[in-house]
């Protein structure tokens, strides 16, 4: 009871703090999301289970679009302009970084799990940028149109249109998994190489720091360590049947896997492989690292959901609906 | 104290336990299609190769990773992505397919190098297959059967293996009879009632 009673306080005098001080942002900042109806970033305040959001980071402009590094220090905007920004985030500042010979328009974002490398891609081009977010250099580029060929093209039929799936960029950026046409490849310095997953729908993650992935469909949890073309995949047996798997990631310590599929949220501890099943309010619809949390949905008119990664207490919990935004 | 130096005498005595070397279950690889195929350059077509993972009792391995590897130069192919390899889990049934093999235009006979890793165990085979230009493709597709494919059948005919092709732990392709199982009958026996 005191210590509802403590987070309800805390909650209070985080939303009196916000409202007195607009515009400024201390204390703990949890991580940052992009909120579609104020056309800005925003940071989420607080500490897991007694947080709120925080007055949109000044940029100076709309923000159509944003993606946020899974740790919180940088991200990439699209402005309502059309032009495309790569930020600095840091206490709730931002800070342009300069991001010279990049593509104007990606149509994807994605950041690696400790966000130090960051892929753009349009019509299977990609660009990798590493060393963010204080050096971000142009690191490489590649194409991925040739994933393109399917047992289709090779019987001589039609050749479709490549559906990209989910993808996964490693810290080094050395290495990009994505999936293509219900087959997962493996691009850069460890590829060309696919894993067949039987044209079920797959995704894929890459752990922090390294090059061990994550391979997981509604049949199969299959772990990679350090993947190249002979990791032997590694099998982990979920807690529950995963109906719809709506995202995995690693912990920042890369020894425990989250996998939100079926009605909640698996944590695999990667040493002896065994699941715990997390208890869920809410069907997790994404899961993306959000600094010291990870978003289980993308953030609308209603609470934020978030999982709460402590060692023995890990937890759903929720951010209060945004509301109206500064 | 007798006693107890004829006890010592005794364990002495006693047989020495043989030390059991740790079991270490087998896997086969078993080559289901594929083998002998000749590929036709023109048309970029391949017959996909197709292998069983069974356990040393020939039980279908569910879950085993399999991966295909193909030379990097010469006659050979790629797979979905433009790679030289593919890693496939096995199905329930424990096969696998090396779906969307497209050979390359050098002509020639390769072999694909099959690896199968279940539970820290593996075991490796190698399929065999050639790239040819249409004709000789053609004929070889109409036929539906290769030269080498028959001798395969042949060989596994008569090892009544039904057609498949046993690698085991230790490679090199080898078909393996099964062993023969006799049934004999037992003893019975017959009482009054009780």
């Amino acid at each position: 009871m005191a210590r509802r009673i403590g987070l309800v306080l805390t909650v209070a005098a985080l939303a009196a703090w916000g409202n007195a001080q607009p515009g400024q942002v201390g204390g703990p900042v949890i991580g940052y999301v992009f909120d579609g109806s104020a056309h800005a970033v925003r940071p989420v305040l607080g500490i897991p289970g007694a947080a709120l959001f925080g007055s949109s980071v000044t940029l100076g402009y709309d923000v159509a679009s944003a993606s946020i590094s899974p740790a919180g220090d940088s991200a990439v905007v699209m402005a309502a302009d059309g032009s495309l920004h790569l930020i600095g985030l840091s206490g709730g500042a931002a800070a342009e970084i300069s991001l010279n010979g990049a593509m104007r328009k990606p149509d994807r974002v994605v950041f690696s799990p400790s966000g130090t490398a960051l892929a753009l891609i349009t019509n299977g081009r990609v660009q990798i940028l590493s060393g963010l977010p204080a050096t971000a250099t142009l690191a490489a580029t590649m194409d991925l149109g040739t994933a393109a060929s399917t047992q289709a093209s090779a019987q001589g039929g039609k050749r479709p249109a490549t559906v990209f799936g989910s993808m996964a960029l490693s810290d080094d950026g050395a290495l990009l998994l994505f999936v293509a046409n219900g087959t997962v490849h493996l691009a850069g310095a460890g590829g060309p190489h696919s894993f067949d997953t039987a044209g079920r729908e797959t995704v894929v993650a890459f752990a922090p720091a390294g090059h061990d992935a994550v391979l997981a469909t509604k049949t199969g949890v299959n772990l990679l360590r350090s993947i190249d073309s002979t990791a032997t995949p590694e099998p982990l047996a979920p807690a529950a049947p995963l109906d719809n798997i709506a995202g995995a990631a690693f912990s920042t310590d890369g020894k425990t896997l989250f996998l939100a599929g079926g009605q909640g949220i698996t944590a695999f501890d990667l040493s002896t492989g065994a699941p715990t099943a997390i208890v869920s309010d809410t069907i997790p619809t994404v899961l993306e690292r959000m600094g010291g949390v990870y978003r289980l949905n993308d953030l609308g008119s209603g609470p934020l959901w978030v999982l709460d990664p402590a060692p023995g207490h890990q937890r759903v919990v929720f951010v209060p609906a945004a509301g109206g935004s500064e | 104290m007798r006693g107890l130096a004829l006890l010592l005498s005794g364990l002495v005595a006693l047989p020495a336990l043989p030390v059991r070397a740790q079991d270490v279950p087998k896997l086969n690889l078993v080559i289901v299609e594929g083998e002998g195929a000749i590929n036709n350059i023109k048309q970029r077509t391949a017959r996909e190769p197709v292998v069983e993972v069974e356990d040393e009792n020939h039980r279908p391995v569910a879950g085993a990773a399999v991966i295909f590897d193909l030379p990097s130069q010469g006659a050979s192919g790629t797979f979905p992505g433009g790679g030289h390899s593919l890693t496939v889990m096995t199905d329930s049934q424990g096969r696998a397919v090396a779906r969307g093999l497209r050979p390359n235009n050098v002509q020639g006979q390769y072999q694909i190098q099959v690896t199968a890793s279940h539970n820290g165990h593996s075991t490796h085979a190698a399929i065999n297959q050639s790239n040819a230009l249409a004709a000789g493709a053609t004929v070889a597709a109409s036929a539906g059967i290769s030269g080498k494919l028959i001798a395969v059948i042949v060989v596994a005919a008569a090892a009544a293996a039904g057609g498949a092709v046993y690698a085991t732990h230790s490679g090199g392709g080898a078909s393996t009879p099964p062993a023969a199982v006799t049934i004999a009958p037992g003893s019975g026996t017959v009482g009054p009632p009780r």
